[in-house]
Parts: C-alpha cells; sequence; structure tokens
C-alpha cells in the first residue's frame, strides 16, 4: 500500500459531496456546491430530508436554551459543520452574551467558513480537529483559552455520532468527553435511527456512503449507551420533534418521520 | 377587532410556515415578526395611496428571517391570498382585490431579490470558505516544509534525494561531509556512483526492491561502503526509501547514510581481541581450534601435522624472576615460533600460560616431525636477554601427524595433548609422535582409572589376603591384605595393578582407609589367627596427614591391638622432604603400630633405617625379580644381596623377601638374609581362612 504523503491538503475536497454543505442546503441555505445539491436531491428521494434537518436544528435550538437555562454559560459544539441557520453562539449569545461557544469539526472548508463568521467575536472561535481524539481538543490552546473545564459545560453532539462507524468505538470516544466534563455539565446528542423508517433510511445510508461521511444509524438502545454516566433530563431519549416541543401541537401524528433520536442528560 | 383578526391571521401564517422552513425564533417570535409584516400590508392596502412597497418589503423580509423553505413562499401566498381579501378590517377598501394582487406580486418579487441576492452572497461566502481552507491548508504546507529544511540542513545523518534514476537533486552537509565533498558538488551525479564499486550492485538491488513496490523504505541490515576523501571506505548504515507525488506515483529516491565507520573499525578490532592471545598477539585457542576445523575439515588429501607444546621450568622463570620478565620471555617464545615455520603455510597459536601449538599444513617441501621438533628447541635454546639477564627455555612436544581425509579436530589434539603429558613425564626438552596403540591402551588403562570407584562401590573390588611365613620354620608370622578386582570384563585385577589404578584418580586414599579397616575387622572376626596383619601403602598414602587417624579408627572399630598392624612404607616416600610420610612414621610409631620400609634395594634407603620406628623391611621387589631371572652365579646383583641385607639383620630388623614363586626361592633368600617369605609358593591370595600353622619344609 503506497503510503499517503502527510503534506497533501486533506479536507479541502469539492468534488465530493459533504454532509454539512448538504444539510444547509435542505435547510435552504446557498453554502453548498453543485455536487451537494446533487447529493441532496438523491437524499430527498429516500427520506423526508427537509424536515429530518428543520427538526434536528429546532431540537439544536431548544436544548441550547434548556442549558442556558440551567446555567450553563459554555459550550462545545461537535461535528459544527457549516455556519447555517441558528448557530450554537447566536442562540446562546442572545439569550446570555457573555456564553462561550467552541466550535469543532473536521471538515477544512466549514472550518475555514467558521472561522470567517466568527472573525472579531470574541467569545466564540473554532478549530479544526477530529472528534475521536478528545484530548486534542480538550487539551488544544483554543479550548484552554475559550473554555474552563472546572465550570460545568454543555456538550454539544448534535446528528454526528452517527458519522462514527463501531469500529471507532463511539461509545469509547464519548466516555472520554464525559470523564473530563465537570459535575453539573450538560450533554446533548441527536443521532439518525433506522427505527422509524428502515427502508428508508437503509437507502438514505446508500446515499451516504457516496459523500465524505458514510452514515451509520443506530437503534434507540445503542443511542441510549452514549449517555452512560449521565442522567437523562424528562423525556428521556425520543424523537427530536418529541424533546420538550414549543407546544404539544408541534409533535404531529408522525414524530417517527423525524429519523432522529434526541435527549439531553446532565452530569451529577 | 382589528387586532384579534391581524392577530389571527399572523398566527395562521406562522403555522403554515412552520412546516416550511427552520427558523431559529420561538413560535411567540415568529407570531410577533409576521405581525409585523402584516401591518406593513395592511397599512399599504388601507392607505389613500396605494403603494405595493410593503410588499416588496415583506417579502424581502421573509428571506432575511430565513423562510427560505421550497413552501415557503408558496404557503404565504396561499394564507394571505385567502385570508386578506376576506379581511373585516378591508371590507370598504377600494379595489382590494387587484391591489392584494398587487402587493403579494411584490412580495413574491422582493422575495426573489432578495433569495437570489442571498444565495450569491452565501456562495461567495462559501467560496471564499473555500480560499480560505486552501490558504489554510498551504500554510500549513510552507510550515512543514521549513520544518523539513531545518531537518535536512541540520541532519546528523546524510541524506540524498535523487530522482528515480538515482541522479542526485539534493544532498545535506552531512552527505557531503561523509563523501569528503562539498553537497553542492554532488548535485548532478549519480548517487551509486558514491559506493565503493565491490558495494554499487547491492545498493542498486535495493533500489530494484524499493521500486517493485512492496516496501515503501527499506533498510539495508548490512553495512555498506561509500568512497570517502582519498577514496578511503566509508561504513555506512542506509536506509532508502522512495517519495510519491499525489497521484501516489513514484517520484523521488531518498537515502538516508548514517557513517558507523568508527563503529566499523572497533567491531573489527573486537573480533579480533576475541580470536587472539594479548600479550603475544599470536591466535587464542579458539581461533585456532576453529582453523584446525576448516583445515581438517574438508576431505582434502594434504597432511597436516599438529605440535602440542609446553614450556619447561615456565613457573620457575615467572616466580623467581617476575611476571614482567615472564611476559616478555613468552613474547620472545611466540617470535621464534613463528620463524620456526616461517616458510610453512602454519599457524601458530597460544592456548594459555605456557602452552603453545602449532599447526603445519604440509607441502611438498615441508621438513619432517623430527627436524620441526629440533628445530624449535634449537631456536627456544638460544638465550633472550631480558634485563641484562640471559635466560632460554626448552619446550616438550607432542606431535600428532594426520595425513589427510576428514578427522575430528578434537580428537587430533588430545592425541596431540595425551603424547605431549606422555613425553613430559620423561623429562624435559622431550619430544614423541603419538603413538596410536599406545594411545589405545592409555585409554583402556584410565577408563578402567575411571570406573574404579563406582566399581568399588558396588562391591568389585574386594580383599584377599596372602601369608607370609619365617623362611627358617616355615611358620606362618603374618598375612598381607592385598586388593582384588573381579572385573566383568577384564577379569581379575591383581593387588598392584589396582592400587597404581587407584592412585590415578585419588581413590587410593579412601580405598586404603576401608582396605585397613576392612582388613582389621576380618582378622579381628578370626580371633586374630595370625600374628600380624601387613597393610602396605603407597607413596601417596604414606603422604597423607589422615593415615594414623584411618589406623587409629581401624584399629578401635575392629578393637584390635596396634601391635598386630604392620603398616609398609615405600623408601621413596620417607626420602621426600615433601609430604607427612616421616610425621606419619613417628605418630604411628607412637601408637605401637610396627613400620616396614617397601622396595628396600639401594643404598639411600640404608640411611632410612635410621628411623627407630622401622622394624622391618620388604626387599624391593625389583630385586627379587632381577634375582630370580638372573643366574644366582653371575648375577652381580644376587652377590651384592647378602651384603645389603647383613647390616639391616644385625640391627634385628625383619627382612620380608616377597613375590617368591619357588621353593628354591625361598630357600636362596633364607641363606641371603631373609627372615620371611611371602608368595606363591607358600599360598596364593585368597580368602580369609585359618592358616595351616607350619609348613613342612
Amino acid at each position: 500500500m503506497q503510503e499517503k504523503l502527510a503534506w497533501v491538503p486533506d479536507g479541502v475536497n469539492v468534488d465530493v459531496p459533504s454532509s454539512a454543505r448538504i444539510y444547509d442546503y435542505v435547510l435552504g441555505g446557498g453554502h453548498n456546491f453543485a455536487t451537494d445539491r446533487e447529493a441532496a436531491e438523491r437524499l430527498l428521494k429516500a427520506v423526508p430530508a427537509r424536515d429530518m434537518a428543520r427538526l434536528n436544528r429546532a431540537f439544536l435550538r431548544r436544548a441550547v436554551l434548556f442549558m442556558v437555562d440551567s446555567g450553563i454559560r459554555q459550550f462545545l459544539d461537535l461535528g459544527s459543520g457549516i455556519p447555517t441557520v441558528g448557530n450554537v453562539h447566536e442562540v446562546a449569545q442572545g439569550a446570555d452574551p457573555s456564553c462561550r461557544v467552541l466550535y469543532v469539526d473536521i471538515e477544512a472548508i466549514a472550518v475555514a467558513h467558521s472561522q470567517l463568521l466568527l472573525a472579531g467575536n470574541d467569545n466564540a472561535s473554532v478549530i479544526r480537529a477530529d472528534l475521536r481524539e478528545p484530548e486534542s481538543i480538550l487539551d488544544s490552546p483554543e479550548a484552554q483559552q475559550m473554555l474552563d473545564l472546572d465550570q460545568p459545560l454543555g456538550l454539544l453532539v448534535v446528528g454526528v455520532m452517527q458519522f462514527v462507524p463501531d469500529s471507532d468505538d463511539p461509545w469509547g470516544v464519548m466516555a472520554r468527553y464525559r470523564d473530563r466534563l465537570a459535575p453539573g455539565s450538560y450533554l446533548a446528542m441527536s443521532h439518525f435511527t433506522p427505527d422509524g423508517m428502515p427502508e428508508a433510511m437503509a437507502r438514505a445510508v446508500e446515499v451516504f456512503k457516496t459523500t465524505q461521511e458514510p452514515a451509520y444509524p443506530r437503534a434507540h438502545s445503542e443511542v441510549t449507551r452514549f449517555f452512560d454516566g449521565f442522567e437523562l433530563v424528562d423525556p428521556g431519549l425520543v424523537y427530536t420533534v418529541q424533546w420538550r416541543p414549543e407546544s404539544p401541537s408541534e409533535v404531529g401524528d408522525e414524530p417517527h418521520r423525524s429519523n432522529l433520536y434526541a435527549a439531553v442528560g446532565r452530569r451529577s | 377587532m382589528p387586532e384579534t383578526g391581524r392577530a389571527e391571521l399572523a398566527r395562521q401564517w406562522a403555522g403554515a410556515l412552520s412546516r416550511t422552513a427552520y427558523v431559529p425564533l420561538s413560535r411567540g417570535d415568529i407570531e410577533a415578526m409576521l405581525g409585523g409584516l402584516l401591518d406593513g400590508l395592511f397599512d399599504a392596502l388601507l392607505a389613500a395611496e396605494f403603494s405595493a412597497g410593503a410588499g416588496t418589503e415583506a417579502g424581502r423580509r421573509l428571506v432575511a428571517a430565513h423562510f427560505t423553505g421550497e413552501q415557503s413562499l408558496s404557503r404565504t401566498v396561499e394564507v394571505l391570498g385567502v385570508a386578506l381579501p376576506a379581511s373585516p378590517e378591508l371590507r370598504g377598501v377600494d379595489g382590494l382585490a387587484g391591489k392584494v394582487v398587487s402587493l403579494l406580486g411584490e412580495l413574491a418579487s422582493g422575495y426573489a431579490n432578495a433569495l437570489r441576492v442571498r444565495t450569491l452572497d452565501q456562495q461567495e461566502t462559501v467560496k471564499l470558505a473555500l480560499l480560505k481552507a486552501s490558504e489554510n491548508a498551504r500554510k500549513r504546507l510552507e510550515a512543514s516544509e521549513v520544518n523539513f529544511r531545518e531537518l535536512f540542513a541540520s541532519s546528523a545523518v546524510g541524506i540524498a534525494i535523487s530522482d528515480l534514476d538515482g541522479k542526485l537533486l539534493e544532498a545535506n552537509e552531512t552527505l557531503g561531509d561523509i563523501v569528503g565533498r562539498p553537497a553542492a558538488e554532488l548535485v548532478g551525479q549519480y548517487v551509486h556512483e558514491l559506493f565503493h564499486p565491490e558495494d554499487t550492485a547491492t545498493f542498486v538491488a535495493a533500489y530494484q526492491g524499493l521500486l517493485s513496490g512492496r516496501n515503501p523504505r527499506l533498510r539495508l541490515d548490512r553495512q555498506l561502503r561509500l568512497l570517502g576523501k582519498d577514496g578511503e571506505p566509508v561504513w555506512a548504515y542506509l536506509a532508502v526509501s522512495l517519495l510519491h507525488d499525489l497521484a501516489g506515483r513514484p517520484t523521488r529516491q531518498v537515502t538516508v547514510v548514517e557513517d558507523v565507520t568508527e563503529l566499523h573499525l572497533l567491531g573489527d578490532r573486537l573480533s579480533h581481541q576475541s580470536l587472539h592471545d594479548a600479550l603475544t598477539g599470536l591466535p587464542n585457542q579458539q581461533f585456532f581450534v576453529s582453523t584446525l576445523e576448516s583445515v581438517v575439515g574438508r576431505d582434502s588429501p594434504s597432511s597436516v601435522k599438529l605440535f602440542k607444546l609446553d614450556l619447561d621450568g615456565f613457573a620457575v622463570v615467572n616466580d623467581g624472576l617476575g611476571r614482567r620478565v615472564g611476559d616478555q620471555l613468552l613474547r620472545s617464545v611466540a617470535a621464534r615460533l613463528l620463524s620456526v615455520v616461517a616458510g610453512e603455510k602454519a599457524t601458530v597459536a597460544r592456548f594459555g600460560a605456557d602452552e603453545f601449538a602449532i599447526l603445519v599444513e604440509d607441502s611438498p617441501t615441508s621438513p619432517d616431525v623430527a627436524t620441526l621438533a629440533e628445530r624449535i628447541n634449537t631456536e627456544l635454546a638460544e638465550p633472550v636477554y631480558i634485563d641484562g639477564n640471559g635466560m632460554a627455555v626448552s619446550a616438550c612436544i607432542g606431535v600428532v601427524e594426520h595425513r589427510g581425509g576428514v578427522t575430528d579436530p578434537a580428537e587430533l589434539l588430545r592425541a596431540a595433548e595425551t603424547t605431549l603429558r606422555r613425553v613430559k613425564s620423561g623429562g624435559t626438552r622431550q619430544w614423541g609422535l603419538f603413538d596410536p596403540h599406545r594411545d589405545v591402551a592409555e585409554r583402556a588403562r584410565r577408563r578402567l582409572a575411571a570406573t574404579m570407584p563406582s566399581a568399588w562401590e558396588n562391591g568389585e573390588v574386594g580383599l584377599e589376603y596372602q601369608p607370609l611365613a619365617r623362611l627358617a620354620d616355615g611358620e606362618i608370622v603374618g598375612v598381607e591384605a592385598l586388593l582384588r578386582w573381579d572385573h566383568p570384563e577384564r577379569g581379575p585385577i591383581p593387588h598392584r595393578e589396582c592400587l597404581s589404578l587407584a592412585e590415578e584418580t585419588g581413590l587410593v586414599l579412601p580405598l586404603g582407609d576401608w582396605m585397613l579397616c576392612k582388613a582389621c575387622e576380618q582378622l579381628s572376626a578370626l580371633g586374630w589367627a595370625v600374628p600380624v596383619l601387613h597393610v602396605n601403602l603407597t607413596a601417596q598414602q604414606s603422604n597423607d596427614p589422615d593415615l594414623v587417624s584411618c589406623v587409629r579408627r581401624a584399629l578401635r572399630k575392629s578393637g584390635s591391638d596396634a601391635a598386630r598392624l604392620l603398616v609398609g612404607m615405600p623408601a621413596t616416600a620417607l626420602a621426600s622432604d615433601v609430604g607427612d610420610a616421616e610425621d606419619n612414621v613417628r605418630a604411628l610409631g607412637d601408637l605401637g603400630v610396627a613400620i616396614a620400609l617397601l622396595e628396600y634395594g639401594g643404598a639411600e634407603d640404608l640411611a632410612r633405617l635410621e628411623d627407630p620406628a622401622v622394624r622391618t623391611v620388604r626387599v624391593a621387589h625389583g630385586l627379587v625379580d632381577r634375582v630370580a631371572l638372573a643366574s644366582p652365579d653371575d648375577s652381580l646383583v644376587a652377590a651384592a644381596v647378602p651384603g645389603l641385607l647383613a647390616p639391616v639383620r644385625a640391627r634385628g630388623i625383619t627382612v620380608i623377601a616377597a613375590d617368591l614363586r619357588t621353593r628354591a626361592q625361598a630357600a636362596w633368600w633364607h641363606a641371603a638374609g631373609a627372615d620371611v617369605g611371602q608368595g606363591r609358593y607358600l599360598a596364593p591370595p585368597g580368602p580369609l581362612t585359618p592358616p595351616r600353622r607350619k609348613q613342612s619344609s
């Protein structure tokens, strides 16, 4: 096997669709290229991707606001993707301007985009890192500057663990983050699941195979495992649309079509 | 109420929009926002002068608020298109339908334009992001390049980067130092040209191996030589690898060169040291043996001579003149041995202390063994002057010849060794050739001696007794305890040989101890029916410091009277200043044990008779044999015997003559002066029985 040379700028790839840019597109954004849009269209044929994205994003906002209400003033957003509608720092700083956010993503363009957006914001920054290496993030100079790990932290792992295969032991990775969190910290997570629409999600998995991030939807029990060591707040692990909706009427008749489980847990 | 109507419409509109797009606002905020838009729209519809600008504004603000889902616009138009014309508030408006259409048209248009601008902005942003990402990557690459340059320049190992043909594109300074030329000069040369011609092929082969693709890099486990300054070889460890382009195709070769010349030389020296004697510089035993192995290990017809030398009396030089002188002497010996075999294909080695060995591979002109042996001692006999003292040494030499064919080198060495030992016992400056027959016999004897201790433990070695009688009247005056080994293969081995075998291993001491005890026991069991037990000791036994306690023990255990025991010691043992024989004699005498002088037959032996403890002598068996062989009238010895025995008799010392075979012999010895006889004429050795009292004469 020929070795890959270290100095090839990896990650700067516009030929292969990126899940972050697909996400942006289905949310109605323009931060994407033709390949992303083409993949998004294929995804839309398999699953109700626009609703899934919308409901997931809405969950993120509610989760962040819940955490701010619970006293959290600093956030670590893993797999933040490209700055699209309703960014975490906008939501959090909208509630309390002193909130600090550190965004983390592995994809070079997403990170560059966030750098452009966050220029001039002293309370938010972004680093390029692999979330499978917790130490590389938690011990980075930016984390040391932006976050105080002795204080409660809001850890956001929203719509990202579904891109980490079993072979990388995502639960082990989560435990390593958990063990560095101060008591009183929170974890918010959402994750693809095949439980609601198995055939459709299977077709979606096929589409994701053609992108930079193949997807690995997981069942309810597997997603619950990520919360080992955390106490789930009400209503526990449910579909995104069901997690503390603004009003019951929003939930609708077919919550399973949101195709992602969501929950918030507290580290005691 | 107008407010209620608008609020209700705002709610309806919000509801319709909620599923179309994600907007990061609470429902309440959304309703409030849409309420604001509605106010604008209503105002426009209610205004005296109609302007559709509020519609454009509403469309623009919808986009700004992220209501940009696929369905957002159409749902908006649906909701407003139905609700506005039917609104109670607007009932009185002139041309309402037309105005609504116009307004919604402007809304759509404002929406579309805002969307277009927004999309273009976002595309621009994402392109900027792309540029920035590339910029980030380039910066990383630059930093990496800088690191590489630093590593390249400052590395303690030589690095060469060449194209796939081996033409040098870059060389670092260290490489230049290694080959003794400025690095810049090397560019354009071929890498393999840097190597010693004998090693070029290995180097090229290594690269071929790389290109064939299994490993991206190779570390050579052998050291190769480069050509250094002035063509001197530079030993180096090499690692070679390939660099690839983005597509994974090899484009460059990298050769990393570690100068290990010093290490190599050290290794050579170490290896030399481990094979050579430090003092003389000659090959050591290990090296010699492996040379021997290679010479006789091959099946060749050529013959070899193996000499094993021992310097005579070297310990005297070392102890007498000091180590330093001894060392110098050894060095001169080494030089001389080398000169002896200078013209031959030979190896001279020092085995240690004062032992040397020489291996000569015979050529048609090689001298024979005798000539070489003589030459060796002639050379050594030349005095060497150290500190003004001239000294010379001589050597004993054991030689073995091997006339071709494969043989075991260890066997050859052993043969030379045993020959050396044999000739050494003959004195100084002796040499001898290996005698295979003798060797066979010697080996058999050694085997016998080696197995004797266990044979004794197994009870194969036993005691027998031979009586002694007074020659005058045949009265039995004693028995001698004798050893007898009933060997399963060789048959019975008699006393003298048993003793001699036992002496070789030191078994003689415990054996003697056992013999004393056992004999006393057996005699005691028979009630001491004979007056005296004769136990004749060897020189070793006589000198044993534990002898007296052995004797005491034997007497005590058997409850015997000391006067019943007669211990014989050879005259030579008593003559020597070394050993405890003399002390033992005195101590035994004090115990009351009688002492006999064995092998009495020479003038010096007379001196021993001065010792008051010695009351008995046994005539040397050699003398008895000689007399037996000679014709009594002619033999000088026979004539001398009476004279020899007279003074002894005069002192009242008992004379025993043993190994008498015939009555005639016994009679002769009686006449010559012996008192007591022992031998076959009387009885052969055998088990202890109550003796016959008298022999009829």
